[in-house]
């Protein structure tokens, strides 16, 4: 059988998760979709060499989030959905949604269009995802996924985070991010109070969608 | 219409000098720099009159000095720079050029600019006088020719330029001065291997105090002195020895870079020299100067300076400047860390083939990879002195609680002398009352040792639980929902009707049995958000429902309701999240216990608030068999609990966290409800 979505054809969806059992749990779904599940089973050396191969063989993939627990993968799903996406592979990853690894996540979340929970993998939701990635290879982008040049504001750089108010998404809640996903030049300029500019998709719904690009400096005018 | 040219509105003169917007002290120093590359050996700054506008400044020098032609092509020639690349001076210099654009800008801070100058080895002297209301008055730069006057000179030996600006358009304030002078006293690193190179001066007091402070200088004092190296093959090594000279810490190349698998470093033959110092009154006690003196001498010259070519580049090392990153390293650890206010540092970079390019505007060098090379090889050696010195504190620690009981031993030994020494009748007093003192002490000792080893514990099944929930949370249970769904799907599409009747229930089950596990993997894991101990404002009602929620699938569990009556308002004080839910996790945890005793039918816990000015009263009962077989005030001691299992800590945290919060609480061992009944009080700021 055949999913045919915006000119895409997908028969086969490769599945990628270190554990065999997940990736088999998994495979029920696509089974059910009358599409053929493709079980990576690894070991995934470079990036490069794993989409391009992945790229040949299927035409979407289901992604789990930590594939380095075991030898499997040397990178994790969040790095690889975002190269999949990059190159016209709808991608969809999945991961449990604990702050830690959102954090990691946010940094390549402009090509990890749709990210759902083990629990909200369904048959619909797998569809869904696969033509959400499609459109936004096309530059449709979904209004909580848009991004807008806004104000950021720091208010308090701890020693792993850095946590700022977005006034344009929400001017009473605060956001907590990384060290590492913030541009070091920014960090050196940053204290209590700082503002400056990124862009941020100011239309998202929950905190853990929300990712930031293009950080600016205020210019000395 | 031929032979025309592109020409320069006068207008530009006043843009080229603007855009660069100099303070009066960058100007000056950028003629300094032209002192320094004439191989000048001193400069002098003097400033006249310049407390007012119409000031003057002049800057001699010792240089080389130009003829007409070195005047005509370079130095009245803007926007090439006049070096040329790998060369240096007669004296051995690179060059620290410019584009002129600074010279520019310099020579515009006044109404009237001069320039005399004697070149080396000729008999003449020659000037240029620069009237720049001329060019204001005119349309084109072109339109203002500027002459050339030579004449014979007097003394044929000594070379030199003198540059003028007069009719100064601000005054130079008192601040400026100061820094002025610190910058020039900077600028040929008079802490150097060879500061008589080059001597750039000021004629000022302040120059001359500082002047003081710098031959009086307290290297010496340093408590650790770090040196470092990159050489040609990009390899580093550091040592760092103590304020006596010998020896402490060392490390090649392969230990240094161990966070970055080992590369060489690009910026080869950087140096860093680095001096830091534990400014406390105790480690100053045995020294022959003072703590206050080495302070006044930090407070001017503290930072890490960064001298390119043997010329300090601003901003590195100025106040404030902290481009190393250190004061935020140091908030993670200020024992072991040195800010930018204790510490001296020298990063000194040959830089022939100008791989570091300074922005325009010279606030620093633009971030290219040698900088940051740069930047990495002097935060790799303070990182690893750090490490190092880390290392040397917990082992001293390690020791020191090792030496404790032997510590105790000898005071005890110098109590027993003292006694002795007593006349007969008061020794048996004493000695009594010391026995006593000596039993109770002990018992508290053993009851804290007996609590640290079991917070010890439980902190270990708890990070073990919070382990194990990303296993649990993880894949057997995902795989169970995928599974258990594909049977639905597939039961639904095969037996249509009979599905309802033979495969539902059953599946169903599964289904719930999956959602009671997953919340034990969440909730565990929901305690350790890193957030939760951040100090900050704590909302009570939200972490009260929010712990109510984490629990209410337990409570289900085991068939207890909990009546949630919470006053209007938002009640919040200034603490962490994590006391507050350690406060009421533990009291529900209570009850819960309680309940397994016995309790009447039906099981129910009841939770209110009320908030009275500035104080919120958080109230938890239950209709529990109450606080039963233990002393109402032993409730809250480690290790009494009623349970043979029980930790017995549950409560103590309870007091322990009431107390972070400034609060407290009390217990009823049977309330209005019949169980046992728990009132909170603690602070807020508002409602």
């Amino acid at each position: 059988m055949v999913l045919e979505l915006l000119d895409h054809r997908i028969e086969r969806v490769s599945i990628v998760d270190d554990n065999p059992e997940a990736r088999l749990g998994t495979s029920f779904y696509v089974s059910d979709l009358d599409l053929v599940p493709v079980d990576e089973a690894g070991p995934l050396r470079s990036l490069e060499e794993c989409v391009e191969r992945i790229s040949s063989e299927s035409q979407a993939v289901l992604c789990d989030f930590r594939l380095r627990v075991k030898d499997y993968a040397g990178f994790n799903g969040d790095e690889l959905v975002a190269a999949f996406n990059q190159s016209g592979v709808p991608a969809i990853l999945s991961t449990t949604y604990d702050p830690s690894a959102l954090s990691e996540i946010r940094r390549f979340r402009k090509n990890i269009p749709v990210l759902l929970a083990p629990n909200d993998l369904d048959e619909e939701s797998i569809v869904h995802g696969f033509e959400t990635c499609l459109r936004e290879m096309k530059g449709e982008h979904a209004a909580e996924r848009r991004l807008r040049r806004t104000l950021v504001r720091f208010e308090e750089i701890s020693q792993h985070h850095a946590y700022v108010v977005v006034p344009g998404w929400n001017s009473k809640m605060g956001v907590r991010l990384t060290r590492s996903e913030v541009p070091r030049k920014i960090l050196a300029a940053a204290s209590p109070g700082f503002r400056c500019h990124a862009m941020v998709n100011i239309g998202a719904e929950e905190q853990v969608e929300l990712y930031f690009e293009n950080w600016e400096l205020p210019r000395d005018d | 219409m031929r032979d025309t040219h592109f020409r320069f509105s006068t207008e530009i003169i006043r843009r080229l000098g603007e855009e660069l917007n100099p303070t009066h002290d960058r100007g000056i120093l950028e003629l300094v720099k032209n002192a320094y590359d004439a191989d000048a050996r001193t400069c002098t700054v003097e400033l006249l009159d310049t407390d007012e506008p119409g000031g003057t400044v002049r800057v001699t020098d010792d240089g080389d000095g130009m003829v007409p032609r070195d005047i005509r092509d370079k130095w009245l020639v803007l926007g090439r720079s006049s070096k040329t690349k790998g060369q240096t001076t007669r004296l051995g210099r690179i060059p620290a050029g410019s584009k002129g654009l600074g010279r520019l800008a310099a020579l515009r801070m006044g109404e009237r600019a001069s320039l005399e100058t004697r070149p080396r080895g000729k008999t003449q002297q020659h000037a240029v006088s620069i009237d720049w209301r001329r060019f204001d008055r005119a349309n084109l730069v072109e339109d203002v020719p500027l002459e050339i006057d030579s004449k014979p000179r007097a003394q044929r030996g000594e070379s030199g330029s003198t540059v003028e600006i007069s009719g100064l358009k601000a005054p130079i304030k008192r601040m400026e001065v100061k820094r002025l002078a610190r910058e020039l006293l900077l600028l040929a690193d008079p802490f150097g291997v060879d500061p008589s190179s080059f001597t750039p001066r000021l004629l000022s007091d302040d120059f001359e105090d500082l002047t003081r402070l710098v031959d009086n200088s307290y290297f010496a004092e340093a408590d650790y002195a770090l040196v470092a190296s990159v050489d040609s093959r990009g390899r580093a090594k550091v040592k760092v020895t103590d304020w006596r000279g010998r020896e402490l810490f060392k490390a090649g190349h392969k230990e240094l870079t161990v966070h970055r698998e080992g590369r060489p470093y690009i910026c080869k033959g950087t140096a860093f020299r680095f001096w830091t110092f534990l400014l406390s009154g105790e480690s100053f006690q045995l020294r022959s100067v003072t703590l206050g003196e080495v302070r006044k001498w930090l407070e001017q010259f503290s930072g890490v300076h960064l001298y390119e070519n043997g010329l300090r580049v601003s901003p590195y090392g100025d106040p404030g400047n902290d481009w190393l990153d250190m004061n935020v390293r140091r908030a993670r650890s200020p024992e072991e860390r040195p800010s930018t206010n204790n510490s001296i540092g020298h990063v000194a970079v040959t830089d022939p083939s100008d791989l570091l390019v300074q922005k325009t505007d010279r606030s620093g060098f633009i971030e290219t990879d040698y900088f940051r090379e740069i930047r990495e090889f002097a935060t790799n050696c303070l990182d690893w002195m750090a490490r190092r010195r880390l290392e040397v504190a917990e082992r001293r620690r390690q020791k020191e609680r090792a030496e404790q009981p032997r510590r105790v031993r000898k005071s005890k030994v110098t109590l027993d002398q003292a006694i002795e020494a007593l006349p007969q009748n008061k020794r048996k007093e004493v000695e009594g009352a010391l026995s006593a003192y000596d039993r109770s002490r002990d018992r508290e000792v053993e009851t804290l040792k007996k609590e640290v080893q079991l917070y010890r514990t439980l902190s270990t099944a708890g990070i073990t639980a919070a382990t194990f929930a990303h296993e649990s949370a993880g894949n057997p249970l995902k795989v169970i929902v995928h599974s258990i769904r594909a049977i639905e799907r597939r039961g639904k599409k095969l037996a249509g009707q009979e599905y309802s009747a033979q495969l539902e229930q059953p599946v169903s089950t599964v289904q719930r049995a999956i959602k009671s596990l997953a919340v034990l993997g969440e909730a565990t894991l929901q305690l350790v958000d890193h957030d939760k101990r951040r100090v900050g404002r704590v909302d009570v009602h939200r972490v009260i429902k929010g712990v109510a929620t984490t629990f209410a699938p337990f409570l289900d569990g085991r068939d207890v309701s909990l009546s949630l009556t919470l006053c209007s308002g938002a009640p919040y004080l200034r603490g962490t999240e994590a006391a507050l839910e350690s406060i009421f996790t533990n009291l529900l945890n209570n009850s819960l216990t309680a309940f397994e005793r016995g309790g009447a039918g039906k099981r129910q816990i009841w939770v209110s608030t009320e908030v009275e000015s500035t104080t919120v009263f958080l109230q938890v009962s239950d209709n529990g068999p109450g606080i039963e077989g233990i002393e109402l005030r032993d409730i809250w001691l480690p290790g009494r609990s009623t349970q043979p299992n029980g930790t017995g800590l549950g409560l103590v945290i309870v007091k322990d966290s009431v107390r972070d919060l400034g609060g407290s609480v009390d217990a009823v061992a049977h309330g209005a409800r019949g169980g046992a009944e728990f009132r909170v009080e603690l602070p807020i700021i508002g409602a």
